[in-house]
């Protein structure tokens, strides 16, 4: 290395240092060890963490007897159809062949699987509408295992609804919360064809499969939550939260002896305070007890005594 | 008429006795019952109206409870001047009545003008509330109460619901106010979610709570023989009874408890207290408007007692030496008894050794404490109290009482000793009595003359140093009264068969000498004259140097501590610092006690947020003025040394006087009106600015506090409509959670427990889920508060001030007093130069003002007295020489004070100022008695001439000499003990007399007579 050419980096270096130091200095509150003991100041390293963050919904468990009796009047339409269609066809080769199948009988065969052919295409729009698009295009061995379950009373069928429709959209999965404590999730089937009045809300169906009897009657009422996208960041526990000038800080400590102040921006709620994504780092010691002690220390009002 | 009342009672002489005796034993019994208090009620008549307001921001408060009520008491009949500040959740109105008004009255106009306005007030709104009248003084009483075993719930209860009661009922006490602990109440914590699923809003909720809490009643049956009453009682008592009851609704019943947790909890609260370092309760006493301090305090104290057995087994521990006023009241009276009782022993040595008999000793000694009970018993009877102000009256009258006890007395022993045998005692008596009657009384009409100007001062100045003027003509009067009554009866009973002894040998060789130096001085009068001239000039000339100071620093042994962090400060870091601060002074010798109040308590007389607190410091008694300096000094050491706060350290007296103060204290004073909050901050931060470059404009400030955190919340009613909500809606349910709305109340015996509707605290403490709050309309449907609300974190105004219903900020700035004038005129410049919004205007006062005006005010009425006394001594002696020759003896008389005042470093004090009037009541008292004797002799002997005056002078030397020593003797135990707690204006007031009264009695003995004997008859020479 040629030693004449540190000079500028040297230089730069220093001149980086000197403007940092005069950054933190000039924005750093002091405060003695022993003071800091006696106001109960604290510090605390921020901790990485995950937080998924969930918008509350409400899920209402349907009766399943209308989709069950649906499936099943589909499935007998389907029968007829194919009945009526087999009659149709024998009648129409009988009467080509000269058979003693009359021409009328033949006309009235061709109706009958008419007829059933509307009555099937009616009731999968029925079901399409009134249980969505997701239930209607299920297949028979789907619908077939889902109505044993239903009937066995392992799967329930719910209504999940949030106000004004707030993260239905953006969700698979939710999570039911009964009254004891206990957790299901369930499957996201597809969007409601009805909207919730009072919820504003229009609603997903959704379906929840165990291999045991749930306690979920027609009509009970949960508390749902989304299953959010996880967010990782430092977790900012509400003790070292500020609010001042509309804005939300937390004081760092930047030495033993001094704090600086630092403006949050870029964080979401979590549990019992903030997930900071980006500003702060794992490690950092941020002041969790004293932190009104310090901003009222960095703005002294007029006529200290 | 005078001589037929001194024949009067020189004939009913024993009647005279019997009176005497009794009045002294009345005056002593009243001793008992006499108003006691530290200071004379100086705060003008005025009413505060407080008017809690829970979970109204600062402006909400000022804009739907203040102006209402302003409007309401403003411009009512006699109202000075109406002031109110707006701060989270009261309204705090104070109503000035004119100085003369009087406070009941102003009361009643006040309440007569808030019973009209109550009604409109907003729903949420309690009531006005009148603050109790109390006197100036206020505090009563502090104590404070800690527990290991009891939690803060428990202890609350217990103080507020067992002792306040009780303290409340001891007579004199207008207000007992509670601070820390915690106050219970039964929260019903709604679980939103589960509202929501039920398909049930907070409204439907607290309504429940309404009903299941409701207490009414059964009215009766009546029977052909009786009436049966019937009583129905509420079921809920206790937290699980709330959590069953039924919430009203088509569908499936749902219980409170379904939806809501039930549970006893802290109530949120403005205030706290840490006791001697550690969290407690405070109760605070005032005191009712004219009640005795010292009387109340006793009875206090003994009800406190009948509860201190039962402490114990409570597990509470009482501090009750926290504040105690009486303790200055006590210390000072006990300090003046004991200085009197001394001076008082001193008085009748001195008696003694001039008059050489114990009898004329006893005649002497009886009109002082005659005159002074005497005047003590019409003090009260006008309506006064014996604080500091009236017992320093009655100290400077004191030599005034003393000389009219003195010269009646001289006189009197002089003639009788000079008695013929065909003269009686009575006629003897009448003669020495009414010969110096009329220049008596001229003397003592001077003197009171001299304190009129006081008398008539208006204002708090007039409010405060009234009654010292007032004591002081009284006590001059009744001390007259007594000298023409009393005196010459009991001369006559007591030295009517005795044998009174000759004159003492050294007072007789005294006069000898002083006769011999008064011919050299009648030779060489310029030689005496000059120089008295001269000196006199120069003391009157350096009076004007001293720093003089208003009122002395009370050594009352207690100290105020203001502490203030950033507005928005909590409770929990305001009692972080009380805690740390408390152990620190604690830790100072000579402290005793150390309590802390932060923030309010309703009812209170602070209205401060939770980031301000006051510390009250009780030194240990009998601590020396020095070693209380010392202290005040490491306490600012203290205070200094904890960053983020905003201190001052004031004495309890100071801090008193500071609060009653109308308006602001600093000298030069802006007030902005016109426009709105915005455009009077921006305009208030401009002429700030633009002030702080005038020169010798120091210590700008801008008196509105920083704003505080806020969320701001502005429903979108569109949005809120879309929902079936209305406005109202929200912000009902908005208080509801974040204010938590009182639905209704539980009776458990004496004790009321609120019942209030809330949400959990992780929404509470969160102001994220401000946004997520759900909400239900009229019609079922659910809304999340962001929905229909736009929610985001701002800052908000702490306090809101008006000054005549009109919004008002101010800018404040202190420049050295000889400076205000010129600064005023700087500024009012250089914000002229500024653009104003439109609509705002500007207003200045200074003290300054205020200054001129009392100023003023005293002059002119000192040039009036001073025309009343120059027209009293013409009247008395109908020559202007003779006028001349008093007033000019004034000027030398003061020199032995000013000299004292110097060599002392002292300021000129009031003390001084009123020692000053008694050293010129007694030199023109001297000089008229003089004048007049040389006169009377004159006109005795024919002409006038050097014996004359020679024999004048030494017949006067008597009475001046006893008068000297006797009032410096008398004065000399307050001398002494001058700078201790209760001698703060007595003490100075001594050293000034003094010192006076030697250059008082050296004008008096010498300059004087050869002014006599130069100046009184045109014809004479300098030559004898």
């Amino acid at each position: 290395m040629n030693a004449s050419n540190l000079h500028r980096p040297l230089f730069l270096l220093l001149f980086l240092v000197f403007t940092h130091a005069q950054q933190v200095c000039a924005d750093d509150v002091k405060i003695g060890v022993d003071m800091q003991k006696r106001l109960g100041i604290v510090t605390m390293p921020l901790e990485e963490r995950q937080v998924s963050h969930s918008s509350p919904m409400f899920a209402t468990v349907l009766d399943p007897s209308p989709l069950v009796t649906l499936f099943s009047d589909r499935r007998i339409a389907r029968l007829t159809l194919v009945n009526a269609r087999t009659e149709a066809a024998r009648t129409k080769s009988l009467n080509k062949n000269g058979n003693a199948i009359s021409t009328k009988d033949m006309e009235a065969a061709g109706l009958t699987a008419a007829v059933a052919r509307e009555r099937l295409l009616s009731l999968n729009q029925r079901i399409m509408l009134e249980w969505g698009p997701a239930v209607g295009k299920m297949d028979e061995a789907e619908q077939t295992r889902i109505v044993a379950a239903l009937v066995d009373g392992k799967a329930a069928l719910l209504r999940v609804d949030a106000s004004a429709g707030h993260g239905l959209t953006e969700t698979e999965f939710v999570r039911l919360r009964l009254a004891d404590g206990e957790t299901l999730e369930a499957r996201v089937l597809g969007p409601a064809r009805s909207a919730d009045t009072y919820l504003q809300s229009a609603g997903i169906i959704a379906l929840v499969e165990q291999d045991r009897v749930l306690p979920l009657s027609a009509g009970l009422m949960l508390n749902a939550a989304t299953k959010a996208e996880q967010q990782r960041g430092v977790f900012v526990p509400e003790t070292a939260l500020l609010y001042m000038g509309g804005q939300i800080s937390v004081y760092v400590a930047t030495g033993q002896e001094s704090f600086v102040q630092h403006i949050l921006t870029n964080y979401q709620p979590a549990a019992d305070g903030l997930l900071v994504k980006a500003g702060l780092k794992a490690g950092d010691l941020v002041v969790t007890s004293g932190a009104a002690i310090l901003y009222s220390t960095a703005t002294p009002q007029e006529g200290e005594d | 008429m005078l001589e037929a009342i001194v024949s009067f009672c020189l004939r009913k002489a024993g009647l005279v006795l019997i009176a005497t005796v009794v009045v002294i034993a009345a005056g002593f019994l009243s001793l008992r019952t006499v108003p006691y208090d530290v200071f004379p009620d100086f705060v003008p008549a005025q009413a505060v109206v407080q008017t809690e307001a829970p979970g109204l921001s600062a402006t909400q408060v000022e804009q739907i409870v203040t102006r209402p009520i302003e409007q309401s008491v403003n411009g009512a009949a006699g109202v000075q001047s109406v002031r109110s500040e707006s701060i989270q959740g009261l309204s705090i109105v104070t109503v000035v009545f004119n100085s003369d008004a009087d406070p009941f009255r102003a009361r009643q106009v006040v309440a007569e003008g808030l019973g009209e306005v109550t009604s409109a007030l907003p729903k949420g709104v309690k009531a006005p509330k009148v603050s109790p009248l109390t006197s100036s003084t206020m505090d009563l009483l502090k104590v404070g109460f800690t527990s290991e075993k009891l939690n803060p719930a428990e202890l609350r209860d217990w103080v507020q619901w067992e002792l306040k009661p009780r303290l409340l009922s001891v007579p004199g006490v207008a207000r007992a106010t509670v601070y820390g602990g915690v106050v219970r109440r039964i929260n019903v914590i709604a679980d939103p979610e589960k509202l929501a699923a039920n398909q049930l809003g907070f409204n439907d909720l607290i309504k429940a709570v309404q009903a299941s809490a409701v207490v009414s009643g059964g009215g009766f049956v009546d029977t052909t023989e009786q009436r049966i009453l019937v009583e129905p009682s509420s079921p809920v008592k206790r937290p699980q009874d709330i959590a069953s009851a039924l919430i009203p609704r088509m569908a499936k019943p749902v219980r409170i408890g379904d939806v809501a947790t039930v549970e006893e909890a802290a109530a949120p609260d403005f205030g706290d207290a840490v006791i001697m370092g550690k969290p407690g309760v405070l109760i605070s006493l005032s005191s009712q408007y004219g009640s005795n301090t010292l009387d109340t305090t006793y009875r206090v104290e003994e009800a406190l007692a009948e509860v201190a057995p039962a402490l114990a087994g409570l597990g509470i521990e009482m501090h009750s030496g926290l504040h105690r006023p009486a303790n200055f009241v006590e210390t000072a009276l006990r300090g003046i008894v004991e200085d009197l009782l001394i001076g008082a022993l001193l008085i009748a040595l001195i008696l003694f050794l001039f008059l050489r008999n114990l009898r004329t000793v006893l005649v002497s000694f009886v009109s002082i404490p005659l005159s002074l009970l005497l005047t003590v018993m019409l003090l009260t009877k006008f309506g006064m109290s014996i604080n500091t102000m009236t017992l320093g009256g009655l100290a400077v009258a004191l030599g005034v009482v003393v000389d009219d006890a003195v010269i009646d007395v001289e006189n009197i022993v002089r003639r009788l000793r000079q008695r013929g045998p065909e003269e009686s005692v009575p006629g003897v008596i009448l003669h020495a009595s009414m010969e110096i009657r009329g220049p008596v009384i001229y003397a003592t009409l001077i003197v009171a003359l001299v304190l009129l100007p006081v008398l008539m001062m208006t204002g708090l100045q007039g409010a405060f140093f009234a009654p010292l003027a007032t004591a002081f003509i009284l006590a001059t009067l009744i001390s007259l009264v007594v000298a023409m009554t009393v005196t010459p009866a009991l001369c006559y009973l007591f030295l009517r068969n005795t044998a009174l002894p000759n004159e003492a040998g050294t007072l007789s060789r005294f006069k000898d000498w002083h006769g011999k130096l008064l011919q050299y001085s009648f030779r060489f009068p310029w030689r005496f004259i000059v120089p008295a001239g001269l000196i006199s000039m120069l003391s009157v000339g350096a009076l004007f140097l001293f720093n003089s100071e208003l009122l002395p620093a009370f050594r009352e042994g207690h100290y105020v501590l203001q502490a203030a962090a950033h507005p928005g400060t909590s409770l929990a870091v305001s009692r972080q610092y009380g805690s740390a601060i408390s152990r620190d002074l604690l830790d100072i010798p000579g402290v005793a006690t150390v309590e802390q109040q932060i923030g309010r308590s309703e009812g209170g007389e602070d209205t401060w947020g939770p980031e301000k607190s006051e510390f009250h410091l009780e030194l240990t008694p009998n601590l020396s003025a020095q070693k209380q300096d010392e202290i005040e000094a490491q306490i600012h050491n203290v205070l200094d040394s904890y960053p983020g706060l905003q201190t001052e350290v004031l004495t309890f007296l100071g801090d008193r006087i500071g609060e009653s103060l109308t308006g602001e204290t600093a000298a030069l004073v802006i007030n902005i009106y016109g426009g709105d909050s915005a455009a009077l901050e921006k305009t208030a931060s401009a002429i700030a600015a633009r002030i702080s470059t005038v020169p010798d404009a120091t210590d700008v400030k801008i008196k509105t506090p920083p704003k505080t955190p806020s969320i701001q919340i502005t429903v979108n009613p569109d949005a809120a409509a879309f929902y079936g909500l209305t406005p109202t809606d929200v912000l009902d349910a908005v208080q509801s959670v974040y204010a938590g709305s009182t639905a209704a109340q539980v009776f458990r015996g004496d004790r009321v427990i609120d019942i209030a509707v809330t949400v959990p605290s992780s929404i509470q403490k969160s102001p994220e889920s401000v946004r997520d709050l759900l909400l239900r309309g009229a019609s079922g449907t659910l809304a999340r508060l962001e929905d229909v609300a736009s929610v985001s974190l701002s800052e908000s105004s702490t306090s809101v001030f008006h000054s005549g219903g009109r919004l008002v900020f101010t800018v404040t700035a202190n420049p050295e007093p000889q400076n205000v004038a010129i600064v005023t005129g700087a500024v009012q410049r250089a914000v002229h130069e500024l653009t104003l919004p439109p609509g705002v205007y500007v207003e200045y006062s200074s003290i300054a003002d205020d200054a001129v005006r009392a100023r003023n005010e005293l002059l002119l009425h000192s040039l009036l007295a001073f025309v009343g006394i120059v027209a009293l001594l013409s009247l008395a002696f109908n020559s202007n020489r003779a006028v001349l020759l008093v007033i000019s003896t004034a000027p030398f008389a003061l020199v032995g004070g000013v000299v004292a005042i110097a060599l002392s470093g002292a300021n000129l004090s009031l003390g001084a100022l009123v020692g000053f009037v008694t050293l010129f009541g007694i030199a023109a008292r001297n000089a008229i008695l003089l004048v007049d004797h040389a006169d009377q002799l004159a006109v005795e002997k024919g002409e006038w001439s050097l014996a004359v005056v020679l024999v004048a002078a030494r017949e006067r030397v008597t009475p001046i000499l006893m008068t000297a020593l006797v009032t410096g003797l008398g004065l000399l135990p307050l001398a002494i003990e001058t700078g201790q707690a209760g001698r703060e204006i007595q003490g100075p007031m001594a050293i000034v007399i003094l010192a006076g009264l030697a250059s008082s009695t050296v004008m008096s003995l010498l300059i004087l007579p050869a002014l006599i004997w130069r100046f009184r008859q045109a014809h004479t020479s300098s030559k004898p």
